[in-house]
């Protein structure tokens, strides 16, 4: 089962969250039946979840996009291979054929369309996986390289590495920030999104865009948790009232919390987070189960 | 015109009520156009009250499409796409549109060209007015690729309007993140505002940040945000490495009070504005000193 956790706008909580149903059922996941779990951080142009779980490290590997490789001695100069590419990642000067690894998204169309079968793969690397284990959660977390733009690519080959030992584990994924295609590409293949906001007009406007991403057009059950709740402003509630979306846990505004994140520490500490929490994974359980 | 761009590695650090900020303090002295340019979170609307004048959609990006009656079920598109964007649909395939990236791989592979590409239609710009100046905005829809085009269309269209009405100031809300969308942001800003919230890997996120700004020949600024303790880290790094500090916000419970009110934290007397007043004397010497 993966449990994918998100937001649309940053600095919302949703890393602390995460970390936090990571942490609790580690804790007391086996009185649930939770006897593997698997922790994701997807949020690779920053991913921030480590600092909190302090895994250890036991294997780093570059993540990498196959880039054409074009055989001179074979390459005809024809084109073909820059006319079918969608992104202007290929071009053919005279009788030069150039590559722009930038703009490249390994798609492998130029390679299969080339007529003199002229053109390969190499690999290019766009980002940096890091496996480690905490306790008994395994953990993996991408880094993008700087100035690649390839977030749904690391995203991708970070899950699909992640669930090749992830059989009957509980998976908790941090997903990117943001509503575009890096969410895309997270969520794609969860059970559930837990979706954090924060208790502003600015955290009701994410969470709008982000319910419509995640359950309208990826049709996933959903749950929001509401951090910071307090006094003079419910508009997160009435919004999860009008459309029948369950509030899953209300994080009041803690000092403990916000000192805890910036010295990497886990947040959601303490028996009563620990207790909601479990409230919050078994609820879920119960609603993606066959 | 002078442009001023707020960047940062994270978001939820306060990007949009600095930029709300700014925009106000110019507006009091000079002649002013907003850029939200943040277009999968376009939260300066909701600081700004701004009255829409113009509404427009944004079509970018491609998506391929099979065919139903023209395939034959061979399954080549399935096997080419990498970005398991092709499945099987009852008698034929069909393309995952959220999934898609566009490349056309399928189209060239098919034997039977039962698949063309589509425009996709990805998000809606705007035009308002507030009452500190023009805003120009977007939303892209959930889910779509391509914000950094967007991005750079809003941007532009400020551009324009602020050359033909002479404005003195471009103030820009960027999108956090040090990918493509925030370096199309930070492209032809003079003053380039990285502003850094609190946290224990400050200065490794600025670090990373500023390798990124470096790339698109960007010269920044630090601004500090909600620090109550701690600072010294990345101040330490700004005196270091030259870069300069234009300010720092203070914790002040009057920014959640001014974005329940939706208006900037500059409207009333409070700590953060005295920090975001000191921030604009910075940025509005004149360039060069």
């Amino acid at each position: 089962m993966i449990i994918s956790v998100a937001s649309g706008r940053g600095g919302s909580g949703k890393t602390t969250v995460a970390t936090g149903l990571a942490l609790a059922l580690q804790s007391a996941g086996r009185q649930l039946g939770v006897n593997r779990l698997v922790f994701i951080d997807c949020d690779v142009e920053m991913p921030s979840a480590g600092h909190t779980l302090r895994p250890l490290v036991r294997r780093q590997r570059p993540v990498a996009l196959m880039l054409p490789r074009v055989d001179e001695s074979l390459c005809t100069h024809c084109g073909h291979c820059a006319e079918v590419c969608q992104f202007g990642a290929i071009a053919v000067v005279d009788e030069k054929v150039m590559v722009f690894p930038r703009l490249c998204r390994g798609c492998g169309s130029c390679s299969l369309e080339c007529p003199e079968n002229a053109i390969g793969e190499e690999p290019h690397r766009i980002g940096q996986l890091s496996e480690g284990r905490v306790g008994s959660i395994r953990t993996y977390q991408a880094e993008l390289e700087v100035g690649s733009s390839q977030i749904g690519n690391v995203i991708r080959q970070t899950k699909a590495r992640a669930m090749q030992r992830a059989e009957n584990a509980v998976v908790i994924l941090d997903s990117p920030t943001g509503i575009a295609t890096p969410l895309v590409n997270a969520l794609r293949g969860s059970d559930y999104a837990i979706l954090v906001a924060e208790s502003t007009p600015l955290g009701l406007a994410s969470l709008r865009r982000a319910v419509m991403l995640a359950h309208k057009q990826l049709d996933l059950p959903v749950g929001v948790v509401i951090n910071r709740d307090s006094d003079g402003y419910d508009g997160i509630a009435a919004f999860c009232d009008e459309n029948d979306i369950p509030i899953l846990m209300r994080i009041p505004p803690d000092a403990q919390i916000t000192s805890a994140t910036l010295a990497g520490r886990p947040g959601l500490v303490g028996e009563a987070y620990r207790e909601a929490l479990l409230a919050v994974y078994q609820r879920i359980a119960a609603e993606v189960a066959p | 015109m002078r442009q001023v761009a707020i960047l940062s590695a994270r978001g939820g650090v306060g990007k949009t009520t600095l930029a709300a900020g700014l925009a106000h303090l110019a507006a009091q002295e000079s002649q002013v156009v907003l850029v939200d340019a943040d277009v999968e979170q376009a939260h300066l609307e909701l600081l700004t009250a701004p009255t829409l004048i113009a509404e427009h959609h944004y079509q970018g990006g491609s998506l391929a499409v099979i065919d139903a009656d023209a395939c034959i079920a061979c399954g080549v598109c399935h096997e080419v796409c990498r970005y398991g964007a092709v499945l099987p649909d009852s008698d034929a395939y069909a393309v995952v549109a959220h999934a898609c990236e566009g490349c056309g791989a399928c189209i060239y592979q098919c034997p039977v060209e039962a698949i063309s590409i589509e425009e996709r239609r990805q998000g809606v710009w705007f035009h308002s007015q507030t009452r500190y100046g023009d805003l120009f905005h977007a939303h892209l829809h959930p889910g779509q690729d391509n914000s950094s085009h967007l991005v750079t269309m809003v941007k532009q269209k400020a551009g324009r309007w602020a050359l033909d009405h002479d404005a003195d100031w471009v103030i820009l809300d960027g999108p956090r993140g040090l990918a493509f969308p925030a370096m199309a942001a930070a492209l032809g800003a003079e003053t380039l505002i990285l502003l850094v919230g609190p946290g224990s890997q400050a200065v490794s996120e600025l670090e990373r940040m500023l390798g990124a700004v470096r790339r698109v020949g960007a010269q920044a600024s630090v601004v500090l945000n909600r620090w109550s303790e701690g600072g010294e880290a990345v101040k330490n790094y700004c005196a270091e490495h030259g870069i300069a500090l234009l300010g720092s916000i203070p914790e002040d419970g009057a920014v959640r009070r001014a974005v329940l009110a939706g208006e900037p934290v500059t409207m009333s007397a409070n700590l953060a504005t005295d920090a975001i007043r000191a921030i604009w004397g910075q940025v509005r010497r004149p360039a060069g000193l």
